[in-house]
């Protein structure tokens, strides 16, 4: 195979720790490669070695055995410096400096290129003022960065990592600790970098939806020992992200590419009408283990009064109550039985 | 806009700086002329007249054989402990840390004790007797450099910097608790005498030992300012640093050394001086309002000397003299300085 258009080629790869002499594997047998402008999520449950495939590529851990090709060289041939101008990582530890503003900190990513003082040139500033700008903080330049949001904090990380100017970005978990716009801002804005700037990036979540939705690549671990990779629709439809995250708790609607619960549910009672309200009061009804939609007939049965805004119930004869709003009938529901 | 304020912010600095030099030389001239003899300003004028009355020789006498010595060693004390302080505080990232973590102070207070004190115990440290004063700076000196020894050890061993601070602290303590044991089996004036020592003073250098010490702390000053880009980098944690391209291992082996031998020489001179060393780095921050290391690194050299200056001048003033010893003044008008300092800020930080 040429791997030469591949920035990243992990071949045979095992990788875990060492626990007093003791060697724990995580994952081993690994074959994954990555092209230029590839934003990969790698996604997979909690334990399955993310971080730690993420700490092994960037030589914070050693790797147990097989290679790590970077531009086609192995990474432990790199010295500190050019492997520092081909690799960057936004990480998930904190970082807690007092009186660091924002732009200092993406400045910290010129450090493989500035001088014996660190002194920053007109280039580095350029790189600076356009990593910032990519990722729309120049309002915050000025600012501390621990007064920063959860969320304006990661873009000014991924900012740093931009500055660096490397060929490969790994982020571990940039989305953790964020709220769903956020979220999404940051996975449209990676990718629209990845793309623009023809950068490779890797990123671990566990916001399936949304990698499903952004990824180019996605690297599914899901267990030990077993890990696939692809675009992100063919490994739904081949069932393999289904399999890896449902269980007797959870099933992966194919369609909507979402997780239901899977509860034992009750007949009690027929939910007619296709309002929205009625969509909502059939999700409460779910939730409280009362289904929706049973196959028979049964003798209760509940509506929507879409001119007086009310939530009907009745059994075959009379009404039985009417209620202002799903919380009340969901309450006489209840105690049906 | 914003770059107005960026400008802004460099003139704040550069005043603070300027202002801060100032300060610095009237520190100079006042530790030169107050005392326990006041120098009057006529004698600086007439200072290196050839032909001089003889009072104007006796305070030509004080102000070279006393207080020149004591300032020099204030200045580089200063300095010394304050970049220290701030070494140990970056490689630590922890805002508590000081000169005196890794124990390499209460090395050398170990090394003191057993000259002063152990006489009680087979009467074998007889260099106190045969050497005098140089005896007690070799002692501090041998004390000060094992514990040293034992904890660059302890480095090449431990990767983790947390496990190294707190083997540093565990050093520290079994040295605290032999000293405890030789105070008391000493007796009551050697208990004294080495209380006196551990109260610190910057007057222990004599104009003859002044080259040595000066030759020793000058050259670790000025290596530790090389230092700077790498322990910027520091600042956003190893992982970081490490992706950055610093080599963790090797910086963490010089800051260790570096602010070790500092600590040590200057501990050996002067006796353990507390809280300049923890103190300063905070007061530049504050200052400064910045922690970048290329700023940092001269604030807290300047800020350093003015501090041992001036505790070394409110110690000598007529009113204190001979009551308050150094390290008494330091923690006694600096905490609650500080205290005020970071209350009014609200935000502390390594």
């Amino acid at each position: 195979m040429d791997y030469t258009d591949n920035i990243l080629d992990i071949r045979d790869l095992t990788i875990g720790y060492l626990n007093d002499d003791k060697v724990v594997t995580i994952q081993s047998d690994l074959n994954l490669q990555l092209k230029k402008g590839e934003l990969c999520c790698l996604i997979g449950p909690n334990g399955v070695g993310k971080s730690t495939l993420l700490r092994s590529i960037s030589t914070q851990l050693s790797k147990l055995k097989g290679e790590i090709l970077l531009n086609g060289i192995s990474i432990n041939d790199y010295d500190n410096q050019t492997l520092a101008k081909t690799l960057s990582v936004v990480l998930t530890e904190s970082v807690q400096v007092p009186n660091l503003k924002v732009n200092e900190l993406v400045a910290m990513g010129r450090f493989p290129y500035t001088n014996f003082w660190g002194k920053l040139n007109n280039e580095d500033q350029e790189k600076i003022d356009e990593s910032i700008h990519l990722v729309g903080l120049q309002t915050l330049a000025e600012r501390n960065f621990i007064e920063l949001s959860d969320g304006e904090k990661q873009k000014a990380l991924i900012a740093k990592a931009l500055a660096q100017d490397t060929a490969l970005i790994l982020l571990d978990e940039p989305t953790a600790f964020l709220d769903f716009p956020s979220k999404m801002a940051i996975l449209a804005e990676l990718r629209k970098i990845a793309h623009s700037r023809n950068v490779a990036i890797i990123l671990s979540t566990h916001d399936l939806e949304l990698a499903l939705k952004m990824a180019d690549k996605i690297w599914l671990f899901p267990n030990k020992n077993e890990f696939k990779t692809g675009i992100p629709e063919d490994l739904v439809l081949s069932g393999a992200i289904s399999n890896a995250f449902s269980n007797e708790l959870l099933s992966f609607d194919l369609k909507t590419a979402h997780f239901t619960q899977r509860i034992k549910t009750r007949d009690i009672l027929n939910v007619e009408g296709n309002s929205i309200e009625v969509e909502w009061l059939k999700r409460a009804l779910i939730r409280k283990g009362i289904s929706a939609n049973p196959n028979n007939n049964m003798m209760f049965k509940a509506l929507y009064d879409g001119s007086n805004n009310k939530y009907i119930l009745q059994n075959e004869n009379d009404i039985i109550g009417i209620f202002d709003n799903i919380n009340e009938i969901l309450k006489k529901i209840e105690n049906i039985n | 806009m914003h770059f107005c304020k960026v400008s802004n912010q460099k003139q704040t600095a550069q005043v603070i700086f300027i202002s801060l030099n100032i300060l610095l030389l009237g520190f100079v001239f006042l530790n030169l002329a107050i005392g326990s003899v006041s120098v009057p300003f006529s004698a600086f004028i007439h200072f290196f007249d050839a032909q001089l009355p003889e009072n104007e020789i006796i305070w030509r006498h004080i102000i070279i054989e006393s207080r020149f010595p004591q300032i020099v060693t204030a200045i580089l004390s200063g300095a010394a402990l304050g970049l220290a302080g701030l070494q140990m505080q970056t490689l630590f990232r922890n805002p508590l840390a000081g000169p005196s973590i890794l124990g390499i102070s209460s090395g050398a207070s170990l090394g003191v004790a057993l000259v002063t004190l152990g006489s009680g115990i087979g009467g074998i440290f007889i260099a106190q007797n045969l050497m005098g004063g140089i005896g007690i700076h070799l002692a501090a000196f041998t004390g000060a450099f094992l514990v040293l020894f034992i904890v660059l050890l302890a480095a090449k061993k431990v990767r983790n910097n947390a496990s190294l601070l707190i083997i540093g602290i565990m050093v520290g303590y079994a040295v605290s608790s032999i000293i405890g044991l030789l105070n008391f089996v000493g007796q009551q004036g050697e208990v004294h005498a080495f209380v006196i020592w551990g109260l610190g003073s910057f007057a222990n250098v004599q104009n003859n030992q002044l080259l040595l010490f000066t030759a020793l702390v000058f050259p670790a000053l000025i290596l530790s300012t090389l230092l700077m880009k790498p322990m910027n980098a520091m600042l956003l944690g190893d992982a970081y640093a490490q992706n950055l391209g610093v080599n963790l291992k090797q910086i963490r082996w010089q800051l260790i050394l570096l602010s070790g031998f500092l600590t040590a020489i200057i501990t050996a001179y002067t006796g353990p001086i507390a809280f300049i060393g923890l103190a300063t780095p905070h007061l530049a921050r504050l200052l400064f309002k910045s922690s970048d290391h290329k700023k940092l690194i001269p604030a807290v050299l300047l800020l350093g000397m003015l501090v041992a200056l001036g505790c070394n001048l409110l110690a000598r003033l007529p009113f204190f003299q001979d009551v308050l010893p150094i390290n008494v003044i330091t923690s006694l008008f600096g905490a609650p300085l500080v205290i005020y300092l970071i209350v009014k800020r609200k935000q502390i930080g390594f």
